[in-house]
């Protein structure tokens, strides 16, 4: 299984977008807010949730290895148990 | 023992030999098992005590923290070597055991000596990381934390050693979930620190990663000595990509572990706290998911009685309530404004039998009744009291002749004329 290098994601990181979820659940304990800002708090609140949540269960775990190819560039293979010691 | 059980018999050594043998021969005996019985080896050892003879022959002990042995080496051997011996050197020697009988000694023939790596790496060690420290390098404030939750963890190790499967197995069995890639390098022997070294550099030209492990299992201080090089030191305290350091075992401290940006005492432990980070967001994660829900939910339901509340209020200020009130009004009005007719015309109507009662006690009628009764029964007695009464009995009424009544003799002269009334009629008559 050879996989192209894959540009990194510009998007939220995780913790970033937890930081932000938990702020925002901590303005919306602090006391009085209006209903309309609950709500659209709670909107955004929810899209964090899932932008957190898909990388904590969509997430599969690969294990890959670097294997450098003749042409000098790198490719990820599955990595194998290949126990030796 | 009891003394009397004590046998005392020379003639039976612990030798078997027949009779008390001279120091000589015990001695000789001690030499022959040991010298015979210990083959040439290696030792490792600190030399101390050491002492250059004029004869060229070099006599030193060799100690550690437990024991010490008498050590020469002679002149020979001492020309050939390459090891400037000293005190406090720590050094291997290869030698035989030799006893000097005539001091009942043994003592160990070195032959050779090579100085011991870990006291030499151990020197280095201290050296560079002393050094390093001085620049720096290992400083707290260099240290970043590593991110919670890597998307992408390189591990730059050897792809056939233990660490990786202890790694991966936790990492597996604790459902930490995203890549990993094994960055294949050697990490011991000639030439490892420079592997790592460029994949290190290779890693952080690729982009991918969140966080890079670096590390192997368990060794010598020879074995892991490739985390304790320079340019490898070096390449992990400028790594762009935070950095756990994971070598060895728990007592092992490599200058790849003051350089990194965390110290895991080992891969598995590596693992452990990336998968722990892991666990500990995902409880985060549903902690704020529960909380925002239950305050929505909260506020929802409080809007919601809010609402209902005002929804009944506006109800009551609706046209169509303000009319049914009106309803309710005009027939309550109505109600109360017949009631109050009724008794207004009940009274009227009972003052009017009580004032037409008390006329009817005043009226002429009444009076009249009452009068005429009154008159009757006056008229009645009168009646009774009437002369015409009288009369009817047989009494007769005297008058003159004007009409009034004579009711005395006295009264009456002679031949005067009189009227005498009977009930049924007057005659005349004269006195005589």
């Amino acid at each position: 299984m050879v996989q192209l290098v894959e540009a990194k994601e510009s998007k939220l990181s995780f913790e970033v977008a937890l930081g932000k979820l938990e702020s925002i659940v901590d303005a919306m304990e602090s006391g009085d807010v209006p209903l309309a800002e609950l709500l659209a708090k709670f909107e955004e609140g929810t899209k964090l949730l899932k932008a957190c949540e898909t990388r904590l269960k969509e997430a599969e775990l690969k294990i890959e290895q670097l294997k450098k190819q003749k042409d000098g560039k790198v490719a990820f293979e599955k990595f194998t148990t290949t126990r030796e010691d | 023992m009891p003394a009397e059980t004590i046998e005392l018999d020379f003639g039976r050594g612990e030798g078997g030999s027949a009779r008390a043998e001279s120091v000589s021969e015990f001695t000789r005996r001690v030499k022959t098992l040991l010298e015979g019985g210990i083959r040439p080896g290696w030792v490792r050892g600190e030399i101390s005590n050491l002492r250059a003879q004029a004869s060229g022959h070099v006599y030193f002990s060799l100690k550690d923290v437990g024991a010490q042995l008498s050590a020469v080496l002679f002149r020979a051997d001492a020309a050939r070597q390459t090891v400037k011996l000293r005190d406090g050197a720590q050094v291997v020697v290869y030698g035989e055991v030799s006893v000097y009988e005539a001091r009942g000694q043994y003592q160990l023939i070195v032959r050779a000596v090579i100085e011991d790596g870990v006291g030499k790496l151990q020197r280095e060690f201290e050296a560079l990381k002393a050094r390093l420290a001085a620049e720096g390098l290992f400083a707290a404030e260099r240290k970043r934390a590593i991110p919670a939750m890597p998307a992408c963890v390189g591990f730059i190790t050897s792809p056939t050693g233990a660490a990786v499967q202890d790694f991966i197995r936790i990492i597996s069995r604790r459902g930490w979930r995203g890549r990993v890639v094994v960055l294949p390098a050697k990490v011991q022997g000639e030439g490892a620190a420079a592997e790592m070294v460029a994949m290190l550099a290779q890693a952080q030209e690729l982009g991918i990663f969140d966080l890079i492990v670096i590390g192997r299992g368990g060794g010598s201080l020879e074995d892991l000595w490739a985390f304790n090089e320079e340019a490898l030191v070096r390449a992990v305290a400028a790594s762009a990509v935070p950095v756990i350091s994971a070598v060895g075992h728990e007592i092992d401290f490599t200058l790849c572990d003051f350089a990194a940006d965390v110290r895991a005492e080992t891969p598995s432990a590596a693992a452990e706290l990336i998968s722990s980070e892991f666990v500990a967001c995902a409880e985060r994660a549903t902690q704020a998911d529960e909380a925002m829900t239950a305050l929505v939910d909260g506020a929802l339901e409080r809007a919601s009685e809010r609402l209902d509340h005002a929804r009944s209020r506006l109800r009551l200020l609706s046209p169509e309530a303000q009319v049914e009130q009106g309803f309710l009004r005009l027939d309550d009005f109505s109600n109360r404004l017949s009631a109050a007719l009724r008794t207004a015309v009940q009274a009227r109507r009972q003052q009017l039998s009580e004032t037409s009662a008390a006329l009817a006690r005043v009226s002429p009628e009444f009076r009249l009744q009452t009068e005429s009764h009154r008159l009757l029964s006056v008229w009645k007695r009168l009646q009774a009291a009437s002369p015409v009464s009288v009369l009817n009995r047989g009494f007769v009424i005297m008058r003159d002749e004007a009409g009034q009544p004579v009711g005395r003799r006295a009264a009456v002269g002679a031949g005067q004329g009189l009227q005498a009334e009977f009930a049924d009629g007057v005659v005349r008559v004269r006195a005589e």
